[in-house]
């Protein structure tokens, strides 16, 4: 188990690896990215945003010195968060590295895709309003119909953008639970967020 | 009391760098500053330059900007004698500078006049030809819109088609062969009407390799007319400028001043006063044509001012003060050369995708001969409402090499953290060997697609990123922080 | 500041190089047999795994755990004499490790061995890795994909006090104790296995694979003709949407191991017992000469102290009563920053190293000192002068100080083990927290050579009263397949096939594995201690 980091369009698995006793007191983190045992330490700098980078290769590991390359220095860095985003700013460029939720996305890649989507109703009631026409296309979060049960109303919404192909009810129809109130088909879109 | 007679206190009514940029020389001239603010630029370096930020509403941010009833109402409120457009929005719209006018408001800007010659493209190329003024050989949709694809033809391929109403690459297409005429003049026509409400078209001879020339003109309400030299703004992408040089590279004393004096020429006979800019297309055989004229300063014009040490602003305001120009065309100096390089949100990878996201470090290049225009700061949002462009990087050298080196630096030093930027693009750009040796074109970017794509990272320099990423990312930090001692010290041992 | 221990050993000795021979050797054939049982698996059993797109079970505990973090494998060569070794580690994976950053016992069945099958060792080694937990207050992460008991061998896995039923038990009382459980079902789990993730605290169910039932789709029919397929009877949908048997649903292992991460690093942590601890600090002597150390012959004799300058922090050592009952080494010492009392053998137990090793004992009580007992004992002194002095009653004092301690116990079989020493320095049967043994490790009621003499003189005295006698070449006779028998055994392999010891491990190995054991310890409070009548 590692963690997923993705920079330039491509995924890496980072991990911390330890194992130096008591390296943690002193700000170093000893990683394996990609399978490279390195020895990092990012030690904050006098403006905002601005830390000194220290990362050495493992000297224990294969190539010993000759294998220090581009690292082995101390780098003056800029780096910000937001969220899962990490912007670095290492030696006149920018990268833009995102931190994979990897729960979240071994849900999303197991999800089955969205073909046809059936809305059930989560308990008997009656259609208060319908939002929606057979042939209308929605955002995921749009309002599809109003339903009131035991007093109390519950807005049904798309749980992914689709075209509704189904609905069987109109105002004031009433249902079972588990009856189908909607049935959405997925959009073949491909807008991703450019973010 | 401020250096300027009748000039006490300007409403800016734009936002962004330009708005810092005016604020800049209105502070110097001790006048007092105004500008329109949408609430979605109120933590913005433009609200907070200025002494009074005017809230501006709209159903848009943009429908803010342009909304010249509200922006009037302002003035008169807060008591401004003078309004500056900055460029885009309303910098060039006739009716808005009238009305401005009609307020009794002084107009930092050309005259509607000229604004309405000039805006028209169709209208203003008629006037070029009239005066002899060459033109690349073009024909109008409307003379006769039913032999408008025929009369296109007789041209000669390849075709720009264009709006007439248009600026900023927008509704423009090329044509290479006669079946794509056809979906061109559709599709420039349906951009023409989106963007300008006003489908008129025209096509004209597209020119292969050509370059962008354009000359700074600085006239005043007492018929002096004078050039603060050519721009050289090749470098394009989706047809928006990306970086623009001064003096233009590979160009023969003899070859700028007859464009210079050409541009002159055109501002005389249009009456023009105020800052403007006469843009031409540069052949490769030296040959040029009269393209338009844009009736207000350009984004470009902070090039000019640090080869010549002229304000172009502070010019602006005391022509529209009715001042004389205080120097003739032989007192201006024209002392090294000067690039500017834009830095946008957007994605060179991506076919320059806008980028959106949150600033999260505005760290501007400092040195020798740097200039950074910006009107960002951390924490603000950029969004796809606006243009992209974030800042611009200006560099002067001695020589063009020196401006060149500067900079790159100045790119490479300047961090903007938070959003995709074209940073390292533009640096790529200024690299290039053919940009060094002053081969620009127009097509430069297309041409270079190859090796201005992004280098790959060095393993090493992957590696490192990387560890900067884990070590400052929160959950990566929280999750190795978790796990207690000795286990951590024993890593991942198993018997 | 304690002393540091002063080494004899010459590694450029003749003898020192000889026994690192010997024992590299053996260290090859302890890892060459760990492989085999983790990984030899015939290719039709990987086969219909990657089939079922199921992930081998050591990957599954791979992402399990976090990494760059140790897993301390429990009797990896479990059951490894028994079923013509076809029941690999006994068919399931146990061990300590880190989840999310909390200590779990993790127990993984392993279905790439007969569907999982249980075996009797299997459940031995099940109820034994709940027992760790229980003594430890360590939750547990179950990964469930078993196909249920070895049928063939039913009699032996079921009915007992520590057979299957004692796994269910083991899981209620952990519960009671407020101890969390996670089950992961990646296979099904029928009849009792059923009850796994039923009495587990969360349960997330994978679908396609995952299957809960008390009897799966043949047996519902055989027993009321109802025709039902798996997933209906006991599908993931089933028991998160209708039933309430699991939590969670999951679409793929690596989902489901992810969400129990993300469980587990929800639980609290429990309250470690404050101890004295130190900074750790590495032994000052190479824990790897520890090879050059153990003899290559179980009859020949080394000192204790060369073993523990090899375990304990800085090779420190604090000697209590170092010129008394010299033959039983007592002092205190830290393993990985934890004050540990050590007790080791330097040979036969007499009056006054049972004393004094009974004294240590209660020191260690007072003083709430957990003890680390190394082991390499041929018992307690015999003959006519140690009768008349005793040795009954002193070793009983012994036996009594150590069984009626409170403080946690830890044994490590260095070398030999046999006869009433293994009772005295924490046998198994004195529930030591963990047992761990050496590839040398012998054990038995006595050596092979005198269980064969024994044998044969007896077989000499009633020939004798016969008026018959035996030549040299009959006497062979008897005695080969006496030491073949007691030689094969008294090995370590036999001993942890049969789960005598939580497994065997490489020596250099010792010192993170009680590291390990004396952190996950420091869950459980110390209770007062008081002990049954010694007989003075």
């Amino acid at each position: 188990m590692g963690y997923d980091f993705e920079l330039d369009g491509l995924a890496s698995l980072v991990h911390p690896t330890f194992d130096l006793e008591s390296t943690r007191a002193l700000g170093t983190i000893a990683l394996s990215i990609d399978g490279r045992r390195v020895e990092a330490a990012l030690i904050p700098g006098s403006q905002s945003c601005e830390y000194f980078l220290d990362v050495h290769p493992d000297l224990d590991g294969i190539g010993g010195i000759d294998a220090r390359g581009e690292l082995d220095r101390r780098e003056r860095v800029f780096v910000a968060c937001d969220g899962d985003l990490v912007f670095v700013h290492l030696r006149g460029r920018t990268h833009r590295v995102e931190a994979i939720n990897a729960l979240v996305k071994a849900q999303k890649d197991a999800a089955p895709s969205s073909g046809d989507d059936a809305l059930l109703a989560p308990m008997p009631g009656v259609v208060v309003d319908v939002a929606v026409t057979v042939g209308t296309e929605v955002e995921a979060g749009a309002l599809l119909l109003t339903i009131e049960s035991m007093k109390l109303q519950t807005a049904i919404v798309a749980p992914t953008a689709g075209r509704v192909v189904e609905l069987g009810l109109s105002a004031g129809s009433s249902f079972e639970q588990g009856a189908v109130l909607v049935r959405l088909e997925g959009l073949d879109t491909e807008e991703g967020e450019s973010r | 009391m401020t250096s300027i007679p009748g000039i006490q206190k300007t409403l800016i009514a734009n936002r962004g760098e330009i708005a810092v940029r005016v604020t800049k020389t209105l502070r110097k001239l001790g006048i007092a500053s105004a500008s329109v603010v949408h609430p979605q630029d109120a933590d913005s370096p433009a609200a907070r330059a200025v002494d009074e930020p005017c809230t501006i509403e709209g159903d848009t941010p943009v429908s803010a900007y342009l909304d010249g009833n509200q922006i009037i109402a302002i003035a008169r409120r807060i008591g401004a004698d003078s309004l500056h457009p900055g460029y885009g929005f309303l910098a060039e719209n006739a009716d808005f500078a009238e009305a401005v006018m009609e307020a009794g408001i002084c107009w930092i800007g050309p005259p509607p006049a000229a604004i309405r010659l000039m805006g028209d493209k169709i209208e203003s190329r008629r006037f070029a030809a009239e005066r002899g003024i060459p033109l690349t050989p073009s024909v109008n949709e409307e003379d006769d819109p039913k032999t408008f694809a025929k009369r296109a033809i007789e041209i000669g391929l390849p075709l720009l088609i264009k709006a007439s109403a248009g600026g900023g690459g927008k509704g423009m297409q090329i044509v290479r062969s006669k079946r794509e005429l056809g979906p061109a003049i559709e599709l420039a026509r349906s951009e023409a009407e989106r963007y300008f409400a006003d489908g008129r078209i025209f096509a004209e001879r597209y020119l292969d390799q050509p370059r962008h020339v354009e000359v700074q003109i600085l006239a005043d309400g007492h018929g002096n007319v004078v050039h603060l030299g050519e721009r050289d703004c090749s470098i394009q992408r989706r047809f928006q400028k990306l970086i623009e040089e001064t003096p233009a590279p590979m160009m023969d004393d003899d070859l700028r001043s007859r464009i210079c004096s050409q541009a002159v020429e055109v501002a005389r006979a249009a009456q023009y006063q105020n800052a403007g800019t006469v843009e031409f297309v540069l052949a490769p055989d030296g040959e040029f044509y009269f393209l338009e004229m844009n009736t207000r300063l350009q984004v470009e014009h902070p090039v000019t001012e640090m080869v010549t040490g002229i304000d172009l602003v502070e010019e602006q305001l005391r022509i529209a003060a009715g001042q004389t120009l205080s120097f003739s065309q032989n007192e201006v100096r024209f002392d090294g050369v000067a690039i500017e390089c834009r830095v946008c949100a957007e994605d060179p990878d991506q076919d320059f995708r806008p980028a959106v996201g949150r600033l999260l470090l505005v760290r501007p290049a400092e040195g020798e001969g740097l200039r950074f225009d910006g009107g960002i700061a951390s924490g603000q949002e950029v969004s796809t409402a606006f243009d992209p462009m974030l800042a611009k990087v200006i560099a002067h050298g001695r020589d063009r090499e020196e401006a060149i080196r500067r900079a790159r630096r100045a790119l490479r030093e300047s961090v903007i953290l938070g959003c995709t930027t074209n940073a390292a693009f533009l640096e790529r750009i200024l690299a290039h060997p053919d940009f060094a040796a002053g081969k620009v074109e127009t097509g430069f970017i297309p041409a270079h697609a190859a090796e201005l794509g992004t280098f790959e990272l060095s393993p090493d320099r992957r590696t490192a990123i990387l560890a900067i990423a884990a070590l400052s990312n929160r959950d990566f930090l929280e999750r190795v922080r978790a796990v207690p001692e000795p286990y951590a010290s024993m890593g991942a041992w198993q018997n | 500041m304690m002393h540091r221990i002063e080494s004899r050993v010459d590694v450029q000795s003749e003898i020192y190089q000889r026994f690192a021979e010997k024992n590299r050797e053996r260290l090859g054939e302890f890892h060459r047999r760990q492989d085999e049982a983790r990984f030899e698996r015939p290719q039709r059993d990987r086969d219909r795994l990657a089939h079922h797109g199921k992930i081998f079970v050591r990957d599954r505990i791979k992402l399990l755990l976090d990494p760059g973090t140790p897993f301390l494998e429990f009797s990896s060569l479990a059951a490894n004499s028994e079923y013509d070794g076809d029941s690999k580690g006994a068919s399931v994976v146990t061990g300590i490790g880190i989840v999310s950053g909390r200590e779990v016992i993790i127990r993984a069945d392993d279905p790439s061995i007969k569907g999982g099958a249980w075996y009797p060792l299997t459940v031995k080694k099940n109820v034994r890795c709940l027992d760790i937990a229980i003594e430890n207050r360590l939750p547990v992460v179950h990964i469930c994909d078993s196909a249920g008991g070895f049928l063939p061998l039913q009699s032996e896995l079921f009915a007992d006090r520590v057979s299957a039923g004692r796994i269910f038990r083991n899981q209620a009382i952990l519960s009671k104790m407020g101890v969390q459980q996670l089950s992961l079902v990646f296979g099904q789990c029928t009849a009792g296995g059923a009850y796994i993730p039923a009495l587990s605290d969360y349960a997330v169910i994978l679908r396609g694979n995952g299957g809960i039932f008390l009897g799966g789709p043949p047996l519902v029919k055989a027993a009321t003709g109802e025709i039902v397929d798996a997933d209906t009877l006991g599908g993931a949908d089933l028991h998160t949407q209708v039933s309430g048997v699991a939590d969670y649903a999951a679409n793929s292992e690596e989902e489901a191991i992810l969400l129990g991460r993300e469980i587990v690093s929800l639980w609290r942590r429990p309250d470690k017992v404050s101890a004295d601890g130190r900074v750790p600090e590495p032994p000052f002597y190479d824990p790897k000469e520890l090879y050059g150390i153990i003899p290559d012959d179980i009859k020949v004799q080394f000192d204790m102290r060369e073993v523990i300058a090899r375990i304990v922090d800085g090779s420190h050592f604090h000697e209590y009563q170092p010129d008394y009952g010299t033959t039983l080494i007592c002092g205190y010492s830290y393993i990985w920053g934890h004050k540990v009392g050590i007790i080791g053998n330097n040979g036969v137990l007499f009056n006054d190293s049972s004393l004094k090793g009974a004294h240590f004992i209660e020191l260690c009580n007072q003083n709430r000192t957990p003890i680390v007992f190394l082991q390499n004992i041929t018992g307690f002194m015999v003959g006519q002068e140690y009768e008349a002095r005793g040795i009954c009653k002193d070793g009983a004092k012994f036996i009594m100080a150590q069984a009626g301690s409170s403080v946690p116990k830890f044994t490590i079989m260095v070398n030999g083990s046999f006869g009433a020493g293994n009772y005295g320095m924490c046998g198994r049967a004195y529930d030591g927290r963990f047992v761990f043994s050496w590839p040398n490790h012998q054990i038995g009621i006595m050596g092979a050579e005198q269980a064969a003499n024994t044998l044969a003189d007896v077989k000499i005295r009633q020939l004798e009263r016969a008026g018959e006698s035996l030549s040299e070449a009959e006497i062979e006779e008897i005695r080969i397949p006496v030491i073949a028998a007691f030689e094969r055994e008294s090995s370590a392999y036999y001993a942890t096939s049969q789960l005598w010891d939580d497994g065997i491990i490489d020596p250099v190995d010792t010192r993170n594995a009680l590291g390990i054991a004396l952190n996950v310890a420091q869950n459980v409070p110390i209770e007062d201690p008081h002990y049954g009548v010694m007989r003075l």
